[in-house]
């Protein structure tokens, strides 16, 4: 018996390896990720993503205090943002991130529904700005509620 | 020597096993973002799928959204609803540009004219004075021009050639979103996913079952005290306050009545549960024209539960299971 296990030793050691690896690539795929409760803010002029201090969302949930960002047209049309400058002309709209809520706190724009519509704070909430062509949404990893 | 020999035996068996679940035809979750169709954000969240299922979508999504977009020349030689409206010559067309543009002349049909794929025109003018600064009605003269242009325009299909006749200018962000989904919807249920969410901003839902296999929760941004459950639906809604203005007391929207010119807005919102995202996506935006004794016509007819928002109450057929009062 004891001659077996020192027999096959390696065996069962690479069987135990290839166990916990096949394991391993099946909870990767089948265990859920993302409970819930991870919730990130994306921005979009004309349908394409802003990116807010270099990163095309910002998580909200794992901040823990006030970031603001201004929102500024470059000169070939396109569209940047950069932490916020008190009075900045070239400043078109100005979004307020807190920790797990966003809103936009200024706009340049006709009838302000994107400021009056305030703070959002889960998803899949988001805040428009039509004359803007802005989008701000909030994106959580396994939602279950839809908001039309 | 013989051991050495099995060694190299299971590790390959386990990198052959490693690379067979690594591969697309494994299901897991499937989520993509995309930006279509304008300002739309695309939403797609695809449970126990392919990584090819969601990449067939996102083909798919980014296809219509250059066939149906009317402001930019294609690129590639596509053609388009852009390329239709540079001439009054006839242009032949892909099958998807067909059937779209078939889907909407059906439409146009079926709501005796409140959906118009050729307002173009109009919704251009309109759409001018909501986004402009400061906001304005657009002149009287403009609307009567552009709606005479709509009024005497028109738009044949045969086989794969389509001509427009007139000055009218096709516009088919009204059915583009619903469309699309309606043929993603297809295409899930023909490669067996059940639990899905195609969210086509806001104003166009596909819905499955949940990840874990219920009902979704939908509420309205424009009355967020209420809600509704639903699943393996679909859900076209139509807002003000997205595109929408007040002036001198009156509000204003995006949705022009074809038959007037008026964008003025009786409802702040219709929401309309039915079975097919095209047609919900075209009648929510005619039931803001036409409000509930035009959507009654075609509750049966299409299986429809709906609800209207007025600004001060809430409406809603007694089989959408609207919930007031709580989140």
């Amino acid at each position: 018996m004891k001659s077996f296990f020192k027999k096959h030793l390696w065996d069962a050691v690479l069987s135990l390896i290839l166990v916990i690896f096949s394991v391993g690539v099946l909870v990767y795929y089948f265990v859920p990720k993302n409970a819930g409760q991870d919730t990130s803010a994306y921005v979009y002029i004309n349908a394409k993503v802003v990116k807010l201090g270099g990163k095309d969302s910002l998580d909200i949930t794992t901040l823990t205090s006030s970031v603001k960002y201004d929102l500024r047209y470059a000169d070939d049309g396109g569209c940047y943002s950069s932490p916020h400058e008190e009075g900045n002309e070239k400043t078109f709209v100005v979004i307020d991130a807190e920790p797990k809520k966003i809103r936009v706190e200024y706009s340049d724009c006709g009838n302000q529904n994107c400021v009056h519509t305030g703070f959002i704070d889960r998803a899949p909430q988001c805040i428009i700005c039509a004359p803007h062509k802005l989008l701000v949404s909030l994106v959580s990893g396994n939602p279950d509620e839809v908001i039309v | 020597m013989k051991a050495l020999r099995k060694k190299k035996l299971i590790f390959a068996g386990a990198a052959i096993l490693a690379a067979s679940l690594s591969s697309c035809g494994i299901k897991s979750d499937q989520t993509g973002k995309y930006t279509y169709f304008g300002t739309a954000l695309f939403d797609v969240y695809l449970y126990n799928a392919t990584s090819a299922n969601l990449d067939y979508l996102s083909s798919y999504f980014s296809k219509m959204n250059d066939l149906t977009d009317a402001y930019t020349e294609p690129k590639g030689g596509v053609t388009s609803i852009y390329t239709i409206n540079q001439t009054n010559d006839p242009v032949t067309v892909d099958d998807d540009l067909r059937d779209i543009l078939k889907f909407a002349l059906e439409m146009e049909s079926v709501t005796e004219g409140y959906f118009n794929p050729l307002i173009g025109r109009l919704t251009t003018l309109w759409k001018a004075g909501i986004e402009a600064k400061p906001q304005y009605v657009p002149e009287q003269s403009g609307i009567d021009e552009a709606l005479a242009e709509v009024k005497s325009s028109s738009l044949s299909i045969v086989g794969n050639v389509v001509t427009r006749t007139g000055n009218g200018l096709l516009d088919l962000g009204a059915l583009a979103k619903g469309y699309s989904l309606r043929e993603a919807r297809r295409y899930l249920e023909s490669e067996g996913v059940t639990n899905y969410l195609i969210n086509a901003g806001t104003s166009s839902l596909a819905l499955g079952k949940t990840k874990s296999g219920g009902d979704w929760k939908v509420s309205f941004s424009d009355y967020p005290t209420a809600y509704f459950k639903t699943s393996s639906t679909s859900i076209g809604t139509s807002s003000v306050s997205e595109q929408g203005m007040v002036i001198d007391g009156v509000t204003y929207s995006h949705i022009v009545n074809p038959f007037t010119g008026s964008a003025k807005a009786d409802y702040v919102m219709v929401s309309i549960k039915g079975d097919d995202p095209g047609v919900d996506d075209v009648l929510s935006t005619v039931f803001m024209l036409g409000g509930p004794t035009l959507a009654a016509k075609f509750k049966d007819k299409y299986s429809l539960e709906y609800a209207f928002y007025d600004g001060t109450d809430l409406t809603f057929t007694s089989g959408m299971g609207v919930v007031v009062g709580g989140l």
